[in-house]
């Protein structure tokens, strides 16, 4: 008698009795603020990329009585070995997944948040934000956990798993490379509406972020024509370049410290993990790339000091070196893309407004001229290299390039006694998918 | 909830009518069988009718009824109850005899916090604690009490151990909460339990099985242990009961631990000196201290000085000045007694206790108050509790002091330090500082800097006030025979409030203001930190409302049937807040204090190039929110008391597990059965007149706090390049959180032998954690490498025997109780690894599959090295010296295991022996199949000067050495690879397996019979003796092993008490 009338009683008021959060300070992301925050841990890792590609692109050489220092990841990324990781779970895997998945929070989180006129600017930049990241992300993990692209396989090609929802019980397969490319386009796609034109702090994407991005990925595609377009959108939000002859040579960093003070080429700001590789005292640019520079180019003592070490990184440090977008890649995507389009005049215009900036002011500069689209694009690539070292590109572009006979490159090293070599279009190309992901998800491994 | 009181009251007052009949008047008289004494308030009632009534001084009563054919039951304390069917009318006054109940199985209630079932017709594992027993050790706290009686339970010793220190059939968790639940008056109680005053203790239940536990739901997986408090009783006179003890400990050995000897110190200290260890820190800008042996060096002291140190060691100094012998006071009186319709308990308890370590005391005030009224004919029944405790605890002792070593990292003091001097005044010891650098601050004018432990004794002042407070109040109405509606409330208030004043004379509040003391050019001085005390405050209040109706119902039918049961539903909603906060420049005698910058930053005084100091900030807030809401039900079935079936089952819902795991609902339930086979008509077997088997089934919880169905994220400060604040995600979503479930199987049989010589059960179980929180590797494309939440199993088993027996039964009277428990318990179904040096720890639980979870890893070990007395492990199975490599290249699989570090075996075996009016017991106990590791010498710390172990003076010093001990050569620098090796290495672990006397109770009892003018009265005078020693170990060392790390092992304690009744 009494029972019943207290269940049906307590029934009622129950739920609202177990809502009441178990501890005070547990922060339970609900607000547009919130969201924010997740997005801005960038320092840690929201705002990183991948640091093994650059290990193993060819750019940089130690002695080779370090590489016995270096722990087995780096040791065997830089001697292109088949097995990189050894079982071992390894930051470029987890993390560009890891800002997925705080990606997916905030874009589920966001359903809960309604929207009123006061709030839509804000939850706009928040939505498109976590959109552009999770872009971002899955292309760093496209371009060196899948393989190259072509676009009359890209169908049959493995990608890697492609995650939308933060529920981390899901198991999710591989699927097609070319699903991997529609998810990261349509998801720039779809940020693009939602960005602020220019975001005043460069960790944060935006319209011109999104458009460059958008270059950045239909250049590796081979969608030129795209690829132009975006560029000069993104150039049409920011589009100056620094003239180098401001900058102060003798210094032990030429550029300001990126993630506070954003010099005026900075469109995005992303760098690298943290490298013991890049942390040693006898890493130096191979001498294949620092001898292309011209003694009149300002980029060789800016970018390297004496001992060929790396110091011109727009981060404006030896350790977080940058790898986002800025505006010089994209008078580089524009101007190589114009070439392969045919469009010879445009393209080596557009490399010459680059390479006026970089060049010593105190000779007369001596415009690039090339009459045929080979031409023009074995100027516009060397640029394009010597440019843009250190930027994470340069993995990629070994990948699509070599696909072309004209610009193939084989990679070499010796230690030991022993000559290591990356031969172009190698399976080594693609890197292996750490162990613990293959045992817990059982997708498909590499083939190395 | 005010509408379910009002629907209780509403119950109350629903009148009942009674008929008129015809009546007989049955008149009678109840003796004692024994010599026909009369006995006074004994109960008689007509069965079926809810009427009773009670003897007179003479024995005698008159009852009427209008059933000719009526069935009395007449009862009393310590009786036999009797049934006697009568046909009215009478032609003579009945004389009923009642037989002295002093078998052994007496039907014992056991009171599982939610009802109380006869033992005979329990499905489940319940060990029921009496007063007798309970109050067999003297101890300022109640839990203590069941040490060494409880079969299955066992205390966690030493160091590391949980609060409270208790396991129950082993502990079926891995990362949520360890120990028993404890449940005071019906509810759990989550204050301190040392607030509790043990005479105010009735019994206690530990229920241990899946049928006894379930009951308690979600928390009830480590067992439940059930403390009932006194109450008054119906009808009884008014009885005092007055117990007083006084309780005196010897001085803890400060000897335990073997530390090197004050001369091999020094001579080490000389050694080093010799090598220049100490020139770096002479300059050093931390201004490090160095013992009075090195600066005498750098002096270059006379040889005669040093030497005259070596005649002392500090430790002796401690034993003087910083010990002295405990002493603990208790008085206890209380009064219960009762009418008609109303009984009550009143009670007062005062503890006084000086700790062995000088300025550490406590005391306790108790006070408690019952009351229970009953109306229309005890149909209805009020009751009300008022318990409050408030202790005091003050922490102003020393128990071993530390300083800081050369080079800044922490060491024990040198052995040769003095407290005080030959004529009595208290000694500055080095601490912190250098001299010189002390010398210099008193010509800046600074404060005083020197360290004097004795005066910090007696000018400390950290007192912790803790005030509880638990006020139940409950209705009961019986609705009809057999049924019972109850609701009960109650409110707990717990305060603790810690007040640590450390006055300008304090070293503490010194050296915090002159660190940050700016010396201005001029000489005249700036003091951030103002001048004054500092005081630290930290309160914390713990709030809990619980309510819970319930129904009861027992009914029995034509004396074959019996159904007992009972179902209810639960809300409990506990607030926990918790402050700390700082005053600076505190003036005690106005409590004026001074105000602080916090956020500038300071130049150290000691050290100037360290320019960013800031003031210590304290102040910090918590608040934790626990809500439950729990339906539950236990139904039991007998038939013929001879066969009995129990269900039980219970739902919760908490704030702590989300919304799906509470939609869900995972219920816990149990079942059981108990056969007493000795009623069949079969059974013949005359020597053991009682046989009972039961077994039962069933799923208790358990629950882990540290985790939350939510996906919560944690605020950094802002990043300091792009100026935004940031979060980090703690707890990526777990919508399947769930709690720990431990499936249980108990199989028991009880027996007992001809006139009950022998008696006891034998009980075996299975234990099977379920859904334990883990943490477990993530595919990391989730964004996660690992994740915690319902991965792992245990699984345990063992068994619990107990036997009593009744050796003699004449005047001489010798009872033994004998208790044997075992406990298996390993891991399974657990992926993740550890690292090495997780399994080395041996106080964290490191799971691996297969493995126990608390249990003793270690490095393989080869001896010592016969050339140069190195210790050796080995490395891919050859005999090396590469310690790096052994270290390295070792996986936690490849450790050897020894085995668990909690005793797998124990039990208890105590003999009382009673003659006239003495009587006399002891209890051993033993704990077996189980390791401990011992401390080892760390030749780092002593080639820092810092001091070590006493098996220095056994390392190996020549070749042969290796013949005769383990403990390896003195390394000609410092190599930590090497300790860490040797340290950890199989050498160290040690059997734990010992037989202990634990204590011995020597009591006089005088009891006057049953007179005419005071219904009772006894007085007893005991003497107790607590951790009398180990009567037998299987380690060769000196340790005791359960406190092989301990400073030093509990210290043996005498008390002498009286207690009487009147």
């Amino acid at each position: 008698m009494l029972f019943p009338l207290l269940v049906s009683l307590s029934f009622g008021c129950v739920k609202e009795f177990l809502d009441k959060k178990p501890e005070k300070s547990l922060v339970v992301p609900k607000t547009l603020a919130d969201f924010q925050a997740l997005l801005d841990n960038g320092y840690n890792f929201m705002n990183r990329t991948s640091y093994l590609t650059q290990v193993s692109d060819g750019d940089f050489e130690i002695d080779q009585s370090d590489i016995h220092s270096l722990d087995n990841v780096e040791k065997n990324s830089y001697l292109w070995k088949s097995d990189v990781f050894e079982g071992d779970v390894v930051m470029d895997w987890n993390l560009p997944y890891r800002q997925i998945f705080y990606a997916n929070v905030v874009i589920e989180g966001l359903e809960n948040i309604e929207i009123r006129d006061v709030n839509v600017q804000n939850y706009n930049e928040v939505k498109g934000s976590a959109l552009f990241y999770r872009a971002y992300a899955l292309n760093q993990l496209v371009q060196q956990f899948a393989a190259t692209y072509e676009p009359k396989s890209a169908k049959e090609i493995l990608g890697v798993p492609i995650r939308t929802d933060s529920d981390v019980n899901i198991k999710v397969k591989r699927g097609t490379l070319e699903g991997n490319y529609n998810q990261i386009i349509s998801d720039i796609k779809e940020s693009i509406p939602l960005l602020p034109d220019v975001s005043e702090r460069k960790t944060r994407p935006s319209k011109a972020a999104a458009f460059a991005l958008l270059a950045r990925v239909y250049l590796i595609m081979g969608e030129y024509n795209l690829a132009v377009e975006m560029s000069t959108n993104a150039l049409s939000f920011q589009g100056e370049l620094i003239d180098y002859n401001e900058l102060n040579v003798s210094v032990t960093f030429p550029f300001s410290n990126g993630r506070k003070v954003y010099n005026k080429e900075i469109i995005y700001y992303t760098d690298r993990f943290l490298s013991f590789f890049y942390y040693l005292n006898t890493v130096k640019a191979t001498s294949n790339l620092f001898e292309k520079y011209n003694v009149n180019d300002l980029r060789l003592d800016l970018f390297y000091n004496a001992s060929f070490g790396f110091k011109g990184s727009y981060s404006g440090s030896a350790l977080d070196i940058f790898t986002g977008l800025a505006t010089d890649e994209l008078y580089l995507i524009r101007a190589e893309c114009y070439a392969r389009t045919g469009n010879i005049p445009e393209a080596m215009e557009d490399l010459n407004t680059l390479m006026k900036k970089r060049w010593n002011n105190s000779v007369p500069y001596v415009s690039f001229e090339a009459d045929n689209e080979t031409d023009a694009l074995t100027i516009i690539l060397a640029e394009r290299r010597k440019e843009l070292v250190t930027r994470g590109l340069r993995w990629s572009d070994l990948r699509r390039l070599n696909k072309d006979p004209r610009f193939q490159v084989t990679l070499e090293r010796s230690y030991q006694g022993e000559v290591y070599r990356l031969l172009p279009n190698d399976k080594r190309y693609t890197f292996p998918i750490p162990q613990p992901e293959i045992e817990g998800s059982g997708i498909e491994q590499n083939e190395r | 909830m005010y509408k379910i009181f009002i629907h209780i009251y509403a119950l109350a007052f629903i009148s009942l009518t009674v008929h008129a009949q015809e009546k007989w008047t049955i008149e009678g008289k109840v003796i004692d069988k024994l010599d026909a004494s009369p006995i006074v308030g004994a109960s008689i009632t007509i069965q079926d009718r809810n009427l009773g009534t009670l003897t007179d001084k003479n024995g005698l009563f008159k009852i009427s009824s209008s059933n000719t054919n009526i069935t009395l039951s007449v009862s009393y304390l310590g009786f036999l109850t009797k049934k006697i069917n009568v046909e009215l009318p009478l032609d003579n006054p009945l004389i009923i005899a009642l037989e002295r109940n002093d078998q052994l199985l007496e039907e014992v209630l056991i009171n599982t916090g939610y009802q109380s079932i006869p033992k005979e017709r329990a499905t489940g594992s319940f060990v029921q604690i009496d007063n007798e027993l309970l109050n067999r050790r003297a101890s300022t706290d109640i839990l203590s009490r069941l040490e060494d009686v409880t079969p299955g339970l066992i205390f966690t010793r030493g160091i590391g151990t949980g609060n409270p220190p208790i396991t129950i059939r082993g502990q079926s968790t891995i990362q949520a909460n360890t120990g028993p639940l404890v449940v005071v008056d019906n509810f759990p109680y989550e204050g301190d339990f040392s607030s509790i005053n043990p005479n105010d203790v009735e019994s206690i239940t530990v229920l241990k099985d899946a049928a006894a536990a379930s009951i308690w739901g979600a928390r009830s997986g480590n067992g439940v242990i059930v403390i009932t408090t006194k109450k008054g009783q119906y009808n009884e006179k008014t009885k005092v009961m007055v117990n007083s003890n006084f309780t005196v400990g010897h001085k803890p050995n400060q000897f335990y631990q073997s530390r090197i000897s004050t001369s091999d110190f020094i001579e080490i200290e000389k050694m080093l000196f010799g090598q220049n260890y100490y020139k770096a820190a002479e300059t050093s800008s931390n201004k490090y201290p160095l013992t009075p042996v090195v600066e005498m060096l750098i002096l270059g002291g006379q040889e005669s000085e040093i030497e005259a140190l070596k005649q002392y060691d500090v430790r002796n100094d401690y034993d003087k000045y910083l010990n002295r012998q405990s002493l603990n006071q208790q008085y206890s009186v209380n009064v219960t007694g009762g009418g008609e319709n109303q009984m009550y308990y009143l009670s007062v308890g005062h503890d006084n206790n000086k700790d062995n370590i000088i300025g550490n005391d406590f005391n306790r005030l108790t006070l408690s108050a019952k009351n229970t009224f009953s109306f229309i004919n005890k149909r209805l029944e009020f009751s009300s509790d008022i318990n409050y405790s408030e202790s005091n605890r003050t922490t102003n002792g020393i128990s071993s002091l530390s300083i800081t070593g050369p080079y800044g990292s922490s060491m024990s003091i040198y052995p040769y330090a003095r407290l005080i001097d030959d004529a009595g005044s208290h000694l500055p010891i080095t601490y912190q500082y250098r001299l010189s650098f002390l010398d210099k601050a008193r010509n800046d004018g600074l404060l005083n800097w020197d360290y004097v432990p004795l005066d910090e004794v007696s000018i400390g002042d950290n007192k912790t006030r803790y005030v509880d407070y638990r006020i139940n109040t409950s209705a009961k109405y019986k609705i009809m025979n057999g049924l019972i509606a109850s609701v009960l409330y109650q409110y707990t208030n717990s305060s603790t409030n810690k007040r640590n004043l450390q006055s300008v004379d304090s070293y503490y509040a010194r050296n915090q203001i002159n660190r940050l003391t700016i010396v201005n050019p001029d000489g005249s001085l700036e003091r951030p930190i103002p001048l004054g005390g500092i005081v630290d405050y930290g309160n914390g209040v713990l709030n809990s409302n619980n309510v819970r109706a319930q129904l009861n119902f027992n009914r029995e039918w034509l004396e074959l049937h019996r159904i007992d049961a009972v179902a209810g539903a639960e809300f409990r909603d506990q607030l926990n807040n918790i402050r700390n906060y700082r005053l600076y420049g505190y003036d005690e005698e106005h409590a004026l204090n001074g105000l602080v910058n916090y956020l500038s930053t300071y130049k150290s005084y000691i050290n100037p190039s360290s320019t960013s100091n800031r003031i210590l900030n304290q102040d910090s807030e918590k608040e934790l929110v626990d809500r439950f809401v729990s339906y539950y039900s236990n139904i039991a079935y007998s038939y013929l008391n001879r066969y009995s079936l129990s269900m039980s089952g219970r739902l919760d819902q908490s704030n702590l597990f989300g919304v799906n795991t509470n939609q869900k609902g995972v219920p816990l339930y149990s079942i059981g059965v108990s056969w007493n086979l000795s009623d069949e008509a079969f059974y013949k077997f005359s020597a053991v007149p009682y046989l009972k088997l039961r077994t039962t089934f069933g799923y208790n919880g358990n629950i882990d706090k540290s985790t939350s169905a939510y996906v919560t994220a944690s605020f950094s400060a802002r990043d300091t390049n792009t100026g935004l604040r940031y979060a980090t995600i703690q707890n990526p979503p777990n919508p399947e959180l769930r709690w720990e479930r431990v499936k249980v199987i108990n199989l028991a049989l009880d027996f007992s032998s001809k006139s009950g010589f022998l008696s006891g059960s034998i009980e075996f179980f299975r234990k099977q954690g379920i859904d334990l929180i883990g943490v477990t590797p993530y595919v990391p494309s989730s964004g996660i490498e690992q994740f915690k939440g319902n991965y792992a199993n245990t699984n345990g088993q063992g068994m619990d025997i107990v036997l009593d027996s009744r050796i003699l039964r004449n005047k001489l009277k010798w009872t033994n109780s004998f208790f044997f428990s075992t406990i298996k318990e390993v891991v399974s179904n657990y992926k993740q690894l550890g690292t090495v040096s997780s399994y080395r720890d041996d106080l964290q639980i490191t799971p691996m599959e297969g493995k126990p979870l608390y249990g003793i890893y270690n490095y393989a070990w080869a001896g010592l090295d016969p050339e140069n007395g190195n210790p050796r492990g080995y490395l891919n199975g050859e005999i090396s010296t590469d310690y790096a490599e052994i270290l390295k290249e070792t996986k936690p699989e490849d450790l050897v295991f020894i085995g668990s570090s909690r005793p797998t075996v124990f039990g208890a075996f105590r003999n009382t022996f009673s003659y006239n009016n003495f009587s006399f017991s002891f209890n051993i106990s033993y704990r077996l199949k189980y390791y401990f590791r011992k401390n080892a010498v760390n030749f780092n710390s002593i080639l820092k000067g810092e001091g070590g172990h006493g098996d220095y003076n056994l390392r190996w010093q020549k070749a042969g050495d290796e013949k005769h001990t383990q403990v390896p050569s003195l390394p000609t620098s410092e190599n930590l690879n090497r300790h860490n090796f040797y340290q950890f290495a199989e050498v160290h672990a040690e059997k734990g397996d010992h037989v202990r006397l634990q204590d011995i109770n020597f009591s006089y009892n005088l009891s006057r019979k049953t007179t005419n003018k005071i219904s009772f009265s006894n007085l007893q005078v005991y003497l107790y003796v607590n951790n009398v020693g180990v009567l037998w170990k299987s380690t060769k060392t000196n340790l005791d092993p359960d406190f092989a790390r301990s400073l030093y092992p509990p210290v043996r304690t005498t008390s002498v008490g009286l207690k009487f009744n009147f």
